[in-house]
């Protein structure tokens, strides 16, 4: 339950850090969408034995760390919760790509742990590219942006849905758990005979909550149709930030060797 | 003027909701809509909104509800939900008021213009930063009001509103229900809350429209016990 507490809490926080007021929250959301866009499509592009290449773009989540005032104990965590995957995803590859890529002293470093590195290294640019645009960007301008850039309207319906709803299905978790607490001789963790019924429960009830969420929305004038277009022009700092970061990207990608 | 003709809402499974109701509130007039758990005045309100599709005719000022029309009706009627927490939904008191404005595509100028202006009308300026989560029943209906006076509608629809709120709060509620100027429809099973704020009572049962009158009615208790309440 002190998870489900604190997983309301934190919720929030990249939407407040999105109300900031830096260099990079200032930028038009169009182009910190396309920036992020370009580091993700560049650094997914390596190779698998590319970790020294792909090292380049660590430029990318250092800088607008720095500019956007972001502090790392807030994204770091959200990184960690992919670690697991791609730990696992790489894990296997140092299993079976035994032969030795290069020594460091007498110690022989594999292909299959290069490939890990690489993994881990494209994991963390990445997420870190989509974290940051979130957390400088709010979500409202993010959807506007989707639906600029021809996104359908069900998946921004989607995106909009959930990210709204989700604090509500937790504060319903929150809720359904204190009374199973109260009624199950204060024990702290659901028992498993008990989670289908749970989880089911759950389920209907939050189904009938997002639907009535959703006319609540349309009531007030949501429409996937009419979702707001942001009037805001691109300056030439928007400009520069996108060409700047593209031509960084491509060096990184086309032109450096090692 | 707001008319509702003949209006019908069946359920998937055959069940009438609203059954033939026709009625007409005026700008200013406060409406109670009474009647039993089951009655249809949930449904009536919805399907006021299109959000229930319904058969017969429902205009506001002379625009009919229609595909068409939807999102004109939408702003110019505001429903104020039974539940609070379903319709405060953004992380913050101020993105929740502001999210009617910015739908509609008004300007951040405008939007913010509003928000400020109906916030501070409310008394709920200083919740402008809160999490809709940390509010109390009586503080969540304000905001819930203010999320919807965001559009200027011209009519307002309460769905119980003084439901979970203690009686301070039902009386902060009245007050403020009567400061408002436009024309209200409100379903309520609080008889004296709805003395207090209403001119006229429409009971319905089974989705028909059992008495239209002045709310004295209301006072009759035999009356309101041979019409099942």
């Amino acid at each position: 339950m002190a998870d489900l507490v604190s997983s309301l809490k934190d919720l929030r926080v990249l939407e407040g850090l999105a109300a900031k007021n830096s260099v990079i929250h200032r930028l038009h959301p169009f182009a910190k969408l396309s920036m992020a866009l370009s580091i993700i499509c560049f650094s997914a592009s390596f190779g698998r034995y590319s970790f020294a290449q792909l090292s380049l773009y660590l430029f990318y989540p250092f800088i607008m760390m720095a500019l956007a005032e972001l502090p790392y104990s807030v994204l770091l965590p959200r990184l960690a919760a992919a670690l697991p995957f791609c730990l696992f995803a790489g894990i296997a590859n140092v299993a079976m790509e035994r032969t030795p890529a290069f020594y460091i002293g007498s110690i022989a470093i594999t292909f299959g742990t290069v490939s890990l590195m690489t993994i881990m290294l494209k994991m963390y640019i990445c997420v870190m590219a989509a974290l940051i645009m979130v957390a400088t960007t709010p979500i409202s301008d993010l959807s506007a942006q989707l639906r600029r850039l021809h996104v359908p309207g069900s998946f921004v319906l989607v995106f909009e849905i959930t990210y709204r709803y989700i604090g509500l299905l937790l504060e319903q978790a929150l809720s359904m758990a204190t009374a199973y607490r109260l009624r199950s001789g204060d024990r702290k963790a659901l028992l498993m005979r008990d989670m289908p019924s749970f989880l089911g429960q759950m389920l209907l009830s939050g189904f009938d909550r997002a639907e009535r969420v959703y006319a609540a929305m349309q009531c007030r004038g949501y429409a996937i149709d009419h979702i707001r277009q942001s009037k805001k022009k691109l300056k030439t700092a928007d400009i520069a930030a996108i060409g700047l970061t593209l031509a960084l990207a491509a060096c990184g990608r086309f032109f450096i060797f090692w | 003027m707001l008319t509702i003709k003949n209006l019908r809402v069946e359920y998937p499974n055959g069940k009438k909701a609203v059954n033939g109701v026709s009625f007409e509130l005026s700008p200013g007039e406060n409406i109670a809509l009474i009647g039993a758990n089951g009655a249809g005045k949930t449904s009536l309100l919805l399907a006021l909104v299109g959000i229930l599709v319904s058969e017969g005719e429902i205009s506001v000022g002379g625009t009919v509800l229609e595909k068409k029309t939807l999102r004109e009706i939408r702003s110019r009627l505001g429903l104020v939900f039974q539940s609070p927490d379903d319709q405060l939904f953004m992380p913050t008191i101020y993105d929740d008021v502001s999210f009617g404005p910015r739908s509609y595509g008004y300007s951040e100028e405008e939007t913010a213009a509003r928000t400020n202006r109906i916030l501070t009308d409310l008394g709920i300026m200083h919740l402008s930063g809160s999490s809709p989560l940390k509010l109390s029943g009586g503080e969540k209906r304000l905001c819930a009001i203010a999320a919807v006076l965001a559009t200027e509608p011209e009519f307002l629809l309460f769905d119980e509103p003084t439901a979970f709120l203690d009686p301070r709060a039902r009386r902060q509620l009245a007050s403020t229900i009567l400061s408002l100027p436009q024309g209200k429809i409100i379903a309520t099973h609080d008889l004296d809350f709805a003395q207090k704020v209403c001119s006229r009572a429409i009971v319905l049962y089974e989705g028909k429209i059992l008495a239209n009158g002045d709310i004295g009615l209301l006072s009759d208790e035999q009356s309101l016990i041979g019409m099942g309440l």
